[in-house]
């Protein structure tokens, strides 16, 4: 399931009053913005969910070195906030228990159509009940992303 | 006199880039190959083993540069490739400290090697003549103690995706070499007795009880696909 919604928010909070002009450099500025959020869930092709898997995030400008690295939740599933000034193929690898798998996210420039995903991945011997895993990316904007977005680590990410 | 001091300046300044321009092939049993299964990694049903060797017979070794990356979900791989070839006879045993046997070097192109195709295949001569994996080693428990031989004649092709690991390997630069690794998950084999016994692995994996007698045991390989990437998985085909 790919979720698109092409909504930003932008929210700049001011107050009506003026301080006086004393008081203007304890002004607040408060900006919020809607974050695109990239949900990743790692299962193995018997059911099995990535429960607790280790999470690496590779950004296109150094893809040798994690960008950030988290913990997939107990559903499998880890939340990424890429970082959108870095566009072009994210990676993200989950592993567990000796078995790893990888999917790779295109993050474009726009930030009105910010990300897509153009590439779904299953690693894994198709044939193989025992060792496939099956990784799910959605993609999207939205209440999902505002809501998490205050659990926002250092580093752009939180796992769900 | 100066000419050929800055010949030599350059020549140092060069030599080092262009050495570290290589790609290193491994291969790896990982711990279980060097340190057995033992407590509490004991093979499925129980038996601790020490291996004294593991010899793998490996050939037709291609890394492989990707567009759009390979995932492992079909035997073809389309991209650049650049051959190690082989054969190449290995002893996951006799390894470094990281568990790992270098295979071979080459010099490479940089660019990122996202994807290595290669064949678990029968040694066409020597000690081990007409099998592809052969295990040798003491199985132990509960007071047995039996010596074993394990061999496989199985002829497998592999075609892998990128290595999964604690690094991210395969990316050649210019000023800096890299590595890929064929890695045999030996549970997929014996079994982990620290596993749920339900688990996947666990079902499917041949465990010890069928070689407890001790002596040569000859096995198949069947759908258990030992043969990995790190933790990256391959698709595996009978030749």
């Amino acid at each position: 399931m790919i979720r698109r919604c092409n909504v930003a928010l932008a929210l700049v909070v001011a107050l009506g009053v003026l301080p006086p002009q004393s008081l203007l450099a304890h002004a607040a500025y408060l900006t919020a913005q809607e974050p695109k959020v990239i949900s990743i869930r790692g299962q193995y092709d018997n059911g099995d969910l990535m429960e607790g898997a280790q999470v690496l995030v590779f950004a296109p400008d150094n893809p040798a070195e994690p960008w950030t690295t988290g913990t997939a939740d107990d559903l499998g599933r880890f939340l990424l906030f890429p970082d959108t000034s870095l566009p072009g193929r994210w990676t993200i690898q989950m592993r567990q228990a000796g078995h790893g798998a990888v999917i790779h996210v295109e993050v474009g420039a726009d930030s009105a159509d910010a990300a897509a995903v153009l590439a779904t991945a299953a690693t894994g011997a198709p044939q193989s009940l025992a060792q496939q895993l099956v990784m799910i990316a959605l993609v999207g904007w939205g209440a999902l992303g505002t809501a998490l977005y205050f659990r926002r680590r250092r580093g752009g990410n939180a796992s769900a | 006199m100066k000419h050929a001091a800055l010949i030599a300046s350059a020549l140092m300044l060069v030599a080092p880039a262009a050495s570290a321009t290589t790609l290193t092939l491994f291969a790896s049993g990982e711990d279980l190959a060097t340190e057995g299964f033992t407590e509490p990694r004991l093979t499925k049903d129980g038996w601790a083993l020490e291996f004294s060797r593991i010899i793998a017979h490996v050939d037709q070794v291609t890394a492989w540069q990707s567009e759009p990356p390979f995932m492992g979900d079909g035997p073809d791989i389309e991209g650049t490739a650049l051959e190690f070839g082989g054969p190449f006879t290995v002893d996951l045993v006799d390894a470094d400290d990281a568990d790992l046997v270098e295979l071979a070097r080459i010099d490479a192109d940089p660019g990122f090697y996202n994807a290595l195709s290669w064949a678990l295949s029968p040694a066409p001569q020597g000690e081990f003549e007409g099998f592809s994996l052969v295990f040798e080693g003491i199985a132990r428990r509960d007071g047995d103690e039996v010596t074993f031989t394990l061999a496989t004649r199985d002829a497998i092709l592999h075609a892998c995706g990128e290595y999964v690991g604690d690094t991210r390997k395969g990316f050649v630069t210019e000023d800096a070499g890299s590595e890929l690794e064929i890695t045999l998950h030996l549970d997929h084999l014996f079994g982990r007795a620290d596993r749920p016994a339900d688990s996947a692995t666990n079902l499917e994996a041949l465990g010890f009880d069928a070689f407890a007698d001790g002596g040569m045991h000859e096995f198949t390989l069947g759908d258990l696909h030992v043969g990995h990437v790190g933790e990256g998985h391959c698709h595996d085909q009978t030749m």
